[in-house]
C-alpha cells in the first residue's frame, strides 16, 4: 500500500502550525507538555519510515468515483487517484486572511508572506510582522532569534495572545509599533525596500523590510464537501466506529468526523 | 451476582460504546480490556478511547459539564 498525504496549506501540521506553533500542548500521552512546533516535527520524523508522498499547495475541490470504483480526488493544481481516501481535514481547508491593498498580490511569494514555513529565509533579514494575535506574537518570538529585526505592527495597544507569550514578548529584542496599520509598500524596482505603516492620527512612518509577514489570522471552509455525497452533520463528516463513511472505501478521522461520543480534543 | 449488575462481554473482552461506556451506569472501558465494530488493539486507539471514557465518565458524575472540554493549551498558564 502506498500513501499520498494531500495539504491545502504551503506546510503540514495544521492548526499546530498555522495558529500555535509555539504553544506548549498538555494532553499528548506520553509528553507531560510538548510545544505544537516540536510535535509536529516529532510525527514528521515518524512519518518518514514510510517516505509518503507529501503534496502541499493543493485544496480538494470534489470527489467522484471512478466506474471501477477507484475515487479521484480533484483539486484546484491535479486529480489523484486511490482505492481509499481518509479525510483529516478538521474544521475545512485554511486561508489566510489577505492584506487589502492592491500592489500586495505582485509581493506574495517573493517578499510578502501569510505562513512562516522555512525560518531560512528571514535569517538575517529584518522582518515586519502585522497581526495581533496568539500566532502573531508567537511567529515575533519564533523569528526575534533568527531575523536581523523583527518589528510586530498590531492596529490596536494591546494584543489578543496568552498572558505568558506576552510577557515573553516584552522582555525579546521585538520592536512593538501599536497601534499602527499598514499603509504602502514603497517600491524599488519589482521588489519593495520599505512598509510604510500609519497611526490613528494619520501620521506615516517607513519601516525598513525585507520581508513582511502578515497574520490577520485564518477562516476555514469546508468548501463544497456537503456535495461529494457523504453524509454530514452541519461540518462534520459523519462515522461509524470503524471511521468508515457513508462512502464505501472513505474515511474520516480526528475533528473532521462526528460520532456519538465524540471528544473533541487536543 | 444478579443478572442486572452484569457487565456485558465478548470473548474475553468488556463491550462498550462509542462512548467507552459498558452496560453498567458509570463504568466504563478502555484500551485491550474493551471491544466495540471495529476495535483495534493499539496503544495509540488506547491513548484515544481514554479522553472519551473520561469525558463521559465527567459527564456522569457532573451532568452539567460542557460536552466540549478546553484544550489543554487553554488549562495552564505555562
Amino acid at each position: 500500500m502506498s500513501v499520498k498525504i494531500v495539504e491545502s496549506l504551503p506546510n503540514v501540521g495544521g492548526q499546530l502550525t498555522a495558529l500555535y506553533p509555539e504553544k506548549y500542548i498538555y494532553d499528548i500521552a506520553g509528553f507531560p507538555k510538548i510545544r505544537a512546533k516540536d510535535l509536529v516535527h516529532n510525527l514528521s520524523e515518524q512519518l518518514s519510515i514510510f517516505s509518503p508522498t507529501i503534496i502541499t499547495g493543493e485544496s480538494v475541490e470534489d470527489l467522484t468515483r471512478l466506474e471501477d470504483g477507484t475515487w479521484q480526488l480533484t483539486t484546484d493544481v491535479d486529480t489523484h487517484l486511490s482505492k481509499t481516501i481518509i479525510f483529516t481535514t478538521g474544521n475545512g481547508a485554511f486561508e489566510p486572511k489577505r492584506l487589502e491593498l492592491a500592489e500586495a498580490m505582485k509581493y506574495e511569494g517573493s517578499q510578502l508572506h501569510y505562513f512562516v514555513d522555512d525560518m531560512g529565509t528571514f535569517a538575517g533579514k529584518d522582518v515586519v510582522l502585522f497581526g495581533g494575535g496568539d500566532s502573531a506574537v508567537d511567529w515575533a518570538l519564533m523569528l526575534e532569534p533568527v531575523a536581523k529585526s523583527v518589528t510586530l505592527v498590531h492596529r490596536r495597544d494591546s494584543f489578543r495572545a496568552h498572558e505568558h507569550s506576552i510577557e515573553l514578548l516584552h522582555q525579546s529584542k521585538v520592536i512593538i509599533k501599536t497601534p499602527y496599520v499598514v499603509d504602502h509598500f514603497e517600491p524599488e524596482g519589482e521588489a519593495f525596500t520599505h512598509v510604510a505603516v500609519r497611526n490613528p492620527d494619520g501620521e506615516v512612518e517607513l519601516l525598513k523590510a525585507d520581508h513582511v509577514i502578515v497574520n490577520y489570522g485564518f477562516r476555514s471552509s469546508i468548501g463544497n464537501m456537503k456535495n461529494w455525497g457523504m453524509e454530514m452533520e452541519r461540518h462534520a463528516i459523519v462515522v461509524n466506529s470503524k471511521m468508515e463513511t457513508t462512502l464505501p472505501g472513505i474515511y474520516a478521522v480526528g475533528d473532521s468526523n462526528t460520532y456519538e461520543g465524540t471528544c473533541h480534543c487536543g | 451476582m444478579p443478572s442486572e449488575t452484569a457487565i456485558l462481554t465478548k470473548g474475553h473482552a468488556i463491550v462498550v460504546n462509542s462512548k467507552m461506556e459498558t452496560t453498567l451506569p458509570g463504568i466504563y472501558a478502555v484500551g485491550d480490556s474493551n471491544t466495540y465494530e471495529g476495535k483495534v488493539k493499539l496503544i495509540a486507539c488506547g491513548f484515544g478511547e481514554a479522553p472519551i471514557a473520561i469525558n463521559s465518565a465527567k459527564h456522569f458524575v457532573d451532568p452539567e459539564t460542557k460536552k466540549h472540554i478546553k484544550h489543554s493549551t487553554d488549562l495552564f498558564s505555562h
